[in-house]
This record gives C-alpha cells, structure tokens and sequence, in this order.
C-alpha cells in the first residue's frame, strides 16, 4: 500500500475526531456536567441518532469477523445475518420511545438509573452496573485488539512507523517493566489507537462519542459502497461470481515447515500470501489421495514465517491448498511460466499436515448453498437450528446491547426516532447485505485466503484500489474497519465510566458530591478505563470473535428482558427483574461453561442446536415473569408513576 | 366545586420551570402560579368551556411573564379534569397535550405506555413474520440438493433471493412506512430535575 496516503488518511481523520471532541468540550462547558457529558442533555436529532446507532452497533467484527465468514462459507452468510432484515425496527420500535419516555420521568442518564427509579430500589441499579463493568470490559478488549490490527494494516511498511518501531522495540528489550516478547509493531499501534479513543471520548464526553460516530458512519457506508463498485466491476458481475462459486470445491488446511540446506548467517523471512506448488520443490504431506499422485498440487502460505540466524527450520506455519481446477488454473494465469515464483535459493517446503474440510470436501455447490462447508463441524457452517437462533440472536441482541439503550435514552423526541427508524433502515440495508455480495466477489478475487481471512477487508481493499489505480482509496476503505472499531469502544468506555460515576459514587457513596468533583472523577474514570483496557489488550486473549460474541450475548440476556419487563408491566418488582438479570446469564454462561468442558474453548453448548443466546433469554422471561408474581407487588403510586391509573388493580397485566 | 386540578404544560413552558404542577385555584383565580424554582409566571386563562359541571376542558391560550409580555414558543394547552373523560378527551385534544411527566394521567393509563405497547407487538409480529418466511424458505430450498444447482436470480442463488433479499426488501419498505405513519408523535415529556 501506499504507506504516504495510509499516514495522510489516518492524520486527517484523526485531526477530525479531535476537532470534534474540542467542539463538544465547548458545549459541555455550558451545560449541565453529568446530563451533558454522559447523555448530550437528551437532545439526538435524526442524522446524530441514526449513525450514533448505526456506528456503535456495527462494531470491529462487521468489517473483520464477519467478512472473513463470507469468505470461507460463501452465500450462506446471507441466512446468517437475515435478521438485520429486522433490526432497525426490532431496535428502536421495541423500546426506544417508551424507554426514553421512562428516563424522563425519572431524570434517569444511564441504565442502572432507570431500573433504580422505576424500582425504587438501589439493587436492581448496583446488579446492572456489576454486570455492566464485568461484560463491557470483556467486551472491550478485543475491539482495542482490532482496533491496533487495523491500523497496523493502514500503516504498513511506513518508515516514520517503523522507526517508533524500531525505538519502541529497544526500550522493551531493556525495560522490565512491558513484556519483551509483544510484537513492537502491534504494541506502537495500540498505544495510538488507545490515546485518540482516550482523549477524544475523555475530553469530549457523550456528545464528542455522537458526533465522532457520525463521521465514522459516513465513512463507514462510504467506504462499503465503493468497495461494493469497484468489486462488481473487477469481477464482471454478482452472476458471474456466483456461478463460479458454484463450481468451488472447499480447500485444504494445514500447517508448513520451511527448511534452509544451511543454517542461515541472517534471518530469511517469507512473507505471508505467497505461492508454492510441488514443482518448485514442496515435499508434500502425502494425503492419501491416488487420484493426486503426480499432480503439481497449488499452495498458499497464510501466515509469514522466519527462519531464525543459525537455524534451517521455520515454525510451522498455516497454508491452505486450493482444490478447484478452474480456481487453479486462474491463478496460474496470473504467472508468466504457470508456475509460482520460486522460493528464496535454498530454502525447500514441507507440508507437514493437511486435511479435508469436516463438511464439503470435494462438492462442488457448497458455496452457494445451506449449510455451508465447515472446517471442523460435521454439521456444516449453519445448521438449521442455528440459523434460527442467529435470527433471534442479531435482532433482540442488537436491541439489548446497553450502548443501544443509553441511545434511546438521548434522541429529543418521537419523530426524530420516526425519521432516524427510516434512515437506520436504508443505512443498514446499505451495508450488511452489500457485504455479502463484496466478500463473495472477494473469494474470487482472491483464492487461498482461508486462513487468514481476518484480513480479507484489508486485502481486498488494497486489490481493488490498486485495480482500480486509485492507491489513495485504499486509506479511505480501510479507515471503515477504523471507525467501526473506535466508534464501538467509546460508547463502551463511556458507558462503564458513567455506570461508576453515577450509579456508583454519585448515587450511592457522595449524593451531595459537587458538580466539581463528578467532573473530575469522571475524567479520571475514562483515562483509567483506557489505561487499564490497554494493559489488558497488550496480552489480549485468543478468540477474539468468540470472546466478542460471548459479551455481546450476555449483555442482551441481561438486560434486554429486565428492561422490557420493567417498562413495559406494571406488575413487574425489583425481585422479578433482577431474577430476571441473574438469571438470563446465569443460564448462558452455563451452556458457555459446559461447551467449555466437553468441546473445544470456542464453542458453548447448543441445546437442541440452538445458541445459548434463546435459552439466556428463555431463562430471563420465565424468572422475571414467575418471580414478579410469587412476590409483593409494586407500590401502587410507583406504577401510576410510570403507568397511569390502572383499574382495577388486578388487571395489571 | 372541582376536584384537584394537574395542568399540563408544552414543553416550552417547562424548561424553564422547574415543576409543572399548578392547582386549579391558580388558574381560576388568575393568580401567580409558583414553581419549584422560585420563577413566578402568570397564567392568563383566555377561555373555560364548561362541559358539564364534573367535566371541563380549560383552553390556556396564552402566557404571560409578569411584565406582561407574552410567553413565545406557548401553544393553546388544553386541560381536562379527573372525571369522567370530557368531549375532547378521546381524539386529538389528548394527544395534543403533554401527558407524559404526569402523576395520575387523569385516573387513566398512560397513552403513551399503551401506544408504544401497541407498537411493540406490531413490531415483535413483523419479526417473526419475517423469521418464519426466511427460515421456511430457505429450510425449503437453501438446505435442499437442489441448491447446489446454478439457479440464479439477480446473480444471486435463487433461494438467497427469494428468502433472503425479497423479504429484506418488504421489511425494509415495512420500517420505513412504520417509521413516518405507524409511530406516534407522542410528546415523551421533559426530564425531571434531580
């Protein structure tokens, strides 16, 4: 890539998002602290509702993880995420008006607030602020991850970048202090990522979080409607892709070992995407296959390997080899002799494992058909019961998600949620099924990536720019995973410092603390969350999606029930909706933690096929509902508070 | 005699009082009605219409500062009593008025709590319409043999089209003619002051 327009793009926005956190301090400056700083004193318009919404809820998976499941399962992907059909609605016609309704009557600007006043009772409040710090921060530790590998990939081979590199890899080599074996490159990359996040959202507060998500969203869809172009053109048309999808038989994954004659005076290192067949001198792992016996089979390496001074093996290293014929073919075409680029003198591959994917290997219609070629599922990608529970899973978790709440707290009235229900609409049907169709095309655009496809966004990004000899444009398309990530993470830190501030300090340790000292905390609150979410991402933990996907669920079993009992029924308690709270998760991480013991890490326990997401949520309506009515009811002036008069008293549910 | 009054004020009236309350003796009697804040207002009442001697519907037309300049930004406020509903209280009269912020709703539900109940179960309806259509279809024809076929519609394999991007379309064309004609313009009322 062009490292000169990565580092002028990167500048630019960033110039962009302080900018605004300067204009929002100044707004803050004139109102009232908390309100302001927490909610934008309840005043959303329409285009700053829909892209808050829009941004925050299209976190750094929309523009990594899922890619990379389009590209390695093909068109089922589209089943998939179907529920996005329903999202806008299900989002802000399930709960927005009513909820915000709620929060004005008890002056509420976060969610613990809501449920303490609408119980009056400080347990519900202290249960969800709990869980709000133990699922965000889980939550937000991956997407500071993404964030860095993001921006590794925009800034490239710069050499300014490299320097710090270089500096900051000295310092760790003698300091005892940060661990000397975290890549420098990862580390300068998240250092950058955490200091814009932690001052803008710091100095800026809720309103800077909106203003910031509105730009991230316009680059967002920007950056998805180009790409979507630029890939239909570079492929000749979404017919074409398909039909030689349909001809697409799934690929071989295994590992490669690299081996020097001699051991080597200086590190070689070969870099990742390269070519090797066994013409080039590749003993290949036998597979068994009498059918392939004397074919030149075609190999793609998925991740770079070095072979270290005085040494002549690598470590092992994933490759993928690509199995249709016409897919093949393509690629040789691309070779002046057919052939791949030799490797470097001396240097000989060894596959040393291979294997058929558990679901598919060898079919051809796999890509463009239910359930979709697995790698290690017999099942396939998407059985049935899955499907259904993922249509459950994106459109009442996306409704549940806290951050999603706190913005229907903040819009100024019903027609800006009427208007913003009709953007969110467009919006979202402008970027989730365009990706499917973009990453379809980028399957065809680029073969052999099955093992590294959390970088397809940038690969392909950097393909169809350089196709389209628009080198600049690939600053621009790889500042959407960006944004998605950033916009995501400060909602999230601003979430957790309010949750403290408020619910904890203000409202339970300091009532009569003073505008001052809220204000300060506040600060000290975002710097520590930074501070203390970057230790923790510099040694982040592995399955990063799953880790994702796991607090994001456990969010909307939490609170999405409770909150829609608490507003909607009068005869709901504090009993009941904490029941209900506990509960959900408490069902969820159980399926979590039996997958846990009896499969693989990644994977929880579905009951009857389904995600423990439908039984999170089960768990959390039975218990709310039971638990209500098995106890007092509420006050009678705490429901005509919230509900009006409501006669005779018995009917009211 | 009158039961006690809740008067309902327009937004605009409430930033900057602090507690919307004022009794029906303030009104009547044309005297300063005092707010939390300590801010005094007058409240000029332009026209009573007695409705029947339990129920009557006061029109507040106009506010006044107490220099005598009339409040801007003041809509006609209409406010109906505790007891049995009046002529104005089944249609737009009601919706017109700010309801959200009071206590008693004048001894009924809150409208606002029972249209937004409505909505959401129109909207939980078009879910699982929308999830029983995808799912059926593409249980159907996506997981069937014949999938595996080259079968497209729009370059897109013909049971993504017909379970997935048709209805994708509907339910995006649903939310937008929800979003402008289905959702109320309910008034969500101000926040109360800490």
């Amino acid at each position: 890539m062009n490292s000169t327009s990565a580092i002028i793009t990167f500048l630019a926005y960033t110039v962009g998002v302080l900018v605004l956190a300067w204009f929002s301090h100044r707004v803050l400056t004139k109102k009232k602290f908390l309100g302001e700083y927490f909610l934008g004193s309840r005043g959303l318009g329409v285009l700053t509702l829909t892209l808050t919404y829009g941004a925050t809820a299209a976190s750094a998976g929309s523009f990594a993880g899922f890619p990379a499941l389009i590209y390695r399962h093909g068109w089922v992907l589209a089943l998939w995420i179907a529920s996005y059909m329903v999202v806008p609605l299900c989002g802000m016609g399930l709960l927005g008006k009513r909820l915000n309704q709620v929060a004005r009557k008890s002056g509420a600007i976060t969610l613990p607030d809501v449920l303490r006043d609408r119980f009056r009772s400080g347990v519900p409040a202290l249960v969800t602020t709990m869980l709000l710090v133990f699922l965000l921060s889980f939550y937000l530790i991956p997407q500071f991850k993404l964030g860095a590998i993001v921006l590794n990939e925009l800034l490239g081979d710069n050499p300014t970048f490299h320097d710090a590199v270089a500096w900051l890899g000295n310092l760790l080599q003698r300091s005892s202090v940060l661990p000397a074996d975290v890549d420098p490159e990862y580390l300068v990359c998240l250092l950058l990522f955490t200091a814009v996040v932690v001052v803008y959202t710091t100095y800026g507060g809720f309103r800077a979080v909106v203003w910031t998500d509105v730009m991230q969203g316009i680059v967002m869809i920007v950056g998805v409607l180009v790409l979507l172009v630029l890939a239909l053109a570079r492929t000749g048309g979404l017919d074409r892709v398909t039909r030689q999808m349909a001809e697409m038989t799934p690929p071989r994954t295994g590992s490669v070992v690299f081996h020097s004659s001699l051991a080597v005076d200086s590190p070689i290192r070969i870099a990742s995407q390269i070519w090797f067949d066994t013409s080039v001198g590749a003993d290949v792992y036998d597979f068994g296959d009498a059918a392939e016996q004397g074919r030149a089979r075609l190999f793609c390496l998925n991740e770079s390997v070095v072979i270290g001074q005085g040494q002549t093996d690598s470590n092992a290293a994933k490759v993928v080899q690509i199995t249709t014929p016409e897919e093949i073919a393509r690629v040789r075409k691309g070779w002046l002799t057919g052939s791949p680029p030799p490797l470097p003198d001396g240097i000989t591959a060894s596959v040393v494992a291979l294997k058929d994917y558990a679901y598919g290997a060898g079919e051809e219609g796999v890509y463009i058909s239910a359930p979709g070629p697995a790698p290690a599922e017999t099942l396939g990608f998407l059985p049935i019961g899955l499907a259904l529970s993922f249509f459950f899973y994106w459109a009442l978790s996306a409704t549940g998600q806290p951050a999603s709440m706190v913005r229907m707290m903040a819009f100024n009235s019903s027609r800006t949620l009427r208007w913003s229900l009709v953007w969110l609409t467009v919006y979202f049907g402008l970027i989730y099924f365009p990706l499917v169709v973009i990453f379809c095309c980028a399957r065809v655009i680029l073969p052999g990536m099955d093992e590294t496809a959390d970088s397809i966004m940038p690969a392909i990004a950097f393909e169809l720019s350089s196709w389209a000899k628009m080198p600049w444009l690939a600053g621009l398309l790889i500042a959407a995973p960006f944004a998605a990530a950033m916009s995501t993470v400060d909602s999230i830190m601003l979430m957790i410092s309010s949750s403290i501030v408020r619910d904890v300090y203000q409202r339970e340790l300091a009532p009569d603390a003073t505008e001052r000292s809220i204000k300060r905390l506040s600060y000290a609150c975002m710097l520590t969350v930074g501070i203390v979410v970057f230790l923790g991402a510099v040694r982040p933990p592995d399955f990063l999606q799953f880790v994702i996907v796991f607090a994001g669920g456990g969010m909307s079993v939490s609170f999405l029930i409770p909150v829609l009992l608490a507003v909607y029924w009068p005869r709901c308690n504090t009993p009941g909706v904490v029941a209900s709270m506990l509960g959900g998760l408490a069902a969820y991480l159980a399926l979590y933690l039996y997958g846990y013991a009896i499969y693989e890490p990644d994977r929880p326990y579905r009951l009857l096929q389904m995600d423990p997401l439908i039984w999170g949520f089960a768990a959390s309506l039975i218990l709310g509902v039971v638990v209500s009515l098995i106890t007092a009811p509420p006050a009678p002036d705490l429901v005509r508070k919230y509900f009006g008069e409501i006669a005779p008293a018995g009917d009211t549910t | 005699m009158f039961p006690s009054w809740s008067v309902m004020l327009w937004p605009e009236l409430r930033k900057t009082a602090e507690d919307s309350r004022v009794t029906l003796a303030n009104i009547i009697n044309n005297q300063n009605a005092q707010f939390g804040s300590g801010t005094v207002w007058k409240l000029a009442i332009v026209r009573a219409l007695p409705t029947g001697w339990d129920s009557v519907v006061l029109v507040l037309s106009e506010v006044r500062y107490t220099s005598g300049d009339r409040m801007p930004g003041w809509n006609p406020t209409i406010c109906v009593n505790d007891q049995p509903a009046s002529p104005f209280d089944n249609g737009t009269a009601m919706k017109r008025s700010s309801e959200s912020n009071r206590s008693d709703h004048l001894g009924q539900p809150d409208p606002v709590w029972l249209r937004t109940r409505r909505e959401a179960a129109i909207v939980l309806c078009t879910w699982l319409l929308c999830m029983t259509w995808t799912m059926l279809y593409c249980w159907r024809y996506g997981y069937a043999d014949v999938a595996r076929e080259t079968d497209i519609v729009f370059g897109m394999p013909r049971w993504v089209f017909a379970g997935v991007f048709v209805p994708w379309v509907i339910a995006g064309v649903f939310s937008v003619v929800f979003g402008l004609f289905g959702i109320g313009d309910d008034p969500l009322g101000d926040d109360v002051d800490e």
